[in-house]
């Protein structure tokens, strides 16, 4: 029975991949074993841990496009079966279409889902102020720079207006003064409608300074450990340098190491 | 502190205008070198023009040893002036060009949408693949004689022949195009739920679209090869029949006249779907606006 607040199960969920080995033996590699995760209505978590443990695989068995062995993943009280309207996907790579503009690639979502051109350009133009890149809907993703780009991916998400948001290491591959800039974007966004937000991150840091709950993922390829209690909100800069900032996240490296 | 404030204001005074002057000889540079290309980009080819066409004009008129064969360039300017004004030429020209029309038209009604379809089937790609590659590797010419077997000497026959001549290199960027989509592309459509139909209309065809170009530029190409082949040899029709009618007359201001005229239609549909191709592909790299 799915409790009334939580938005998204995850119960005992496995996952394996199968693929050829050395001397073309044939090796099935577990990525996902019998995790289990409730994230809460308006709830932002991070999930954290080294590379290859599964973070990804999991935000995808979530976004329905990794079809699961085993287990079981409930999003607001319906089975993943597939995509679904409730979820919007922000990737690692902004995934642009090249040859559209910002306003035509934030109206993706929008247009998937049979809008009206004028209703989808009208909606599409206010995620892109949302995130700061109003003046630029007329431009290609060639012409923006790789924060702006990922913007309009996150504006995509945002456009459809999903209940919950699932982000792939969005902020992963830009540089830190931009990285900061957008995670200060993302905390208003995320103030202003409370979203469930789902974050997969390497970075402990950005995880304290985004996050409610973080969970910590280990190479076995389920949870080990749930960091709660993080610092209140509204969270500063200057925090990241106080004693409770510091023995969190050397609790996150123990429990990664 | 006000005393420093009027010295570096006097000091920007006197920096500006010498940074006004050094762009302004930046400019006054990136012009000149715009124009020098501009210049070679006209100048040069014109130039290897003019030179071809004085050598060939002397060459023909005032060597001793000057072939029959070889018609001087204002015999064949005056041939191909006349061409143009005979009416068994555009006859000639209508029977060939209907034929690579109907065969053109057909290799990229089918040529594209397979070529889509297929590099994003594993399947049906790994079947037609060997196909496909022993099409544009074996010269095509050798299925001429079996098509004429098959079909007779017919317009058919002619068009069958110009079809093989271009499908496969239709085809085959179509199929490299599509099946280099980003699969990251195709996720993202997936995830916003995206139906089949919609991945294919929104995301693969438009992202094939150079592919479609490049197939149809080298397709049109060897269309052109295929027509003048079967025409110069087993079908002798159209503008074939007319180059080698000239030919045994000994008339070879006219065989060149044919020839050129057809390099320059050839020339001409390759410019025309270059420039349909950047405008497209503007229009796609703008998203459609206008």
């Amino acid at each position: 029975m799915v409790e009334r607040d939580v938005m998204v199960q995850v119960d005992q969920v496995s996952k394996s991949f199968v693929k050829y080995g050395k001397r073309g033996k044939v090796d099935v590699v577990p990525v996902l074993r019998e995790m289990s995760l409730d994230i809460h209505r308006a709830e932002f978590v991070s999930i954290v841990g080294p590379t290859g443990c599964g973070k990804t695989s999991v935000l995808r068995a979530i976004a329905g496009l990794l079809p699961i062995d085993s287990g079981r993943i409930v999003v607001d009280g319906r089975p993943v079966s597939g995509p679904g309207r409730e979820r919007a996907m922000v990737f690692q790579d902004p995934t642009l279409l090249p040859w559209a503009s910002a306003l035509d690639n934030a109206a993706f979502g929008l247009k998937q889902r049979g809008l009206g051109k004028r209703e989808r350009r009208a909606r599409a133009q206010e995620a892109l102020e949302l995130v700061g890149l109003g003046h630029r809907s007329g431009a290609l993703p060639q012409e923006l720079s790789g924060g702006m780009r990922q913007r309009v991916g996150i504006a995509r998400a945002l456009a459809v207006d999903p209940s919950v948001l699932l982000m792939d290491e969005p902020f992963g591959a830009l540089d830190e003064i931009t990285r900061r800039t957008l995670q200060d974007q993302l905390v208003r966004i995320w103030e202003q409608d409370k979203k469930t937000v789902i974050f997969i991150t390497h970075s402990v840091e950005e995880a304290l300074y985004l996050s409610d709950r973080i969970f910590v993922m280990s190479h076995a390829g389920h949870i080990i450990e749930t960091i709660t209690d993080l610092m209140p909100r509204p969270r500063t800069r200057e925090q990241e340098s106080s004693e409770e900032f510091v023995m969190l996240r050397a609790k996150i490296w123990e429990a990664l190491s | 502190m006000e005393a420093m404030t009027a010295s570096e204001a006097s000091s920007a005074q006197r920096s500006a205008p010498s940074l006004t002057s050094r762009d302004e000889r930046l400019v006054r540079g990136w012009k000149r070198s715009r124009r020098r290309n501009r210049i070679a980009a006209i100048g040069l080819p014109l130039a290897v023009a003019v030179g071809f066409i004085s050598y060939w004009q002397y060459a023909t008129t005032h060597r001793s040893n000057a072939s029959v064969l070889i018609p001087t360039f204002t015999d064949f300017v005056k041939a191909t002036w006349k061409l143009l004004g005979l009416g068994d030429f555009w006859h000639a020209v209508w029977i060939s060009e209907s034929a690579l029309l109907t065969a053109f038209g057909m290799a990229v009604a089918i040529g594209i949408p397979f070529g889509i379809y297929i590099g994003r089937r594993r399947t049906l790609d790994a079947l037609t693949s060997g196909y496909l590659d022993i099409a544009v590797v074996t010269p095509t010419a050798v299925f001429m004689p079996l098509i004429i077997v098959f079909l007779g000497p017919t317009y058919w026959a002619r068009v069958t022949v110009i079809f093989i001549f271009a499908f496969a290199y239709i085809v085959l960027p179509c199929r490299v195009a599509s099946s280099t989509v980003s699969g990251d592309l195709v996720d993202m459509a997936h995830s916003y739920g995206a139906t089949k139909t919609a991945v294919w209309r929104d995301v693969i065809v438009p992202a094939s679209v150079p592919g479609i170009f490049a197939g149809l530029r080298q397709g049109i190409a060897h269309a052109f090869t295929g027509m003048f082949l079967i025409e110069l040899t087993f079908l002798a029709v159209g503008l074939g029949y007319l180059i080698v009618g000239y030919e045994e007359a000994f008339d070879p201001a006219y065989v060149f006249g044919v020839s050129v005229i057809i390099v320059v239609q050839a020339a001409v549909c390759m410019s025309l779907l270059q420039y349909v191709e950047n405008r497209l592909s503007a229009q796609w790299r703008s998203g459609g606006r206008k």
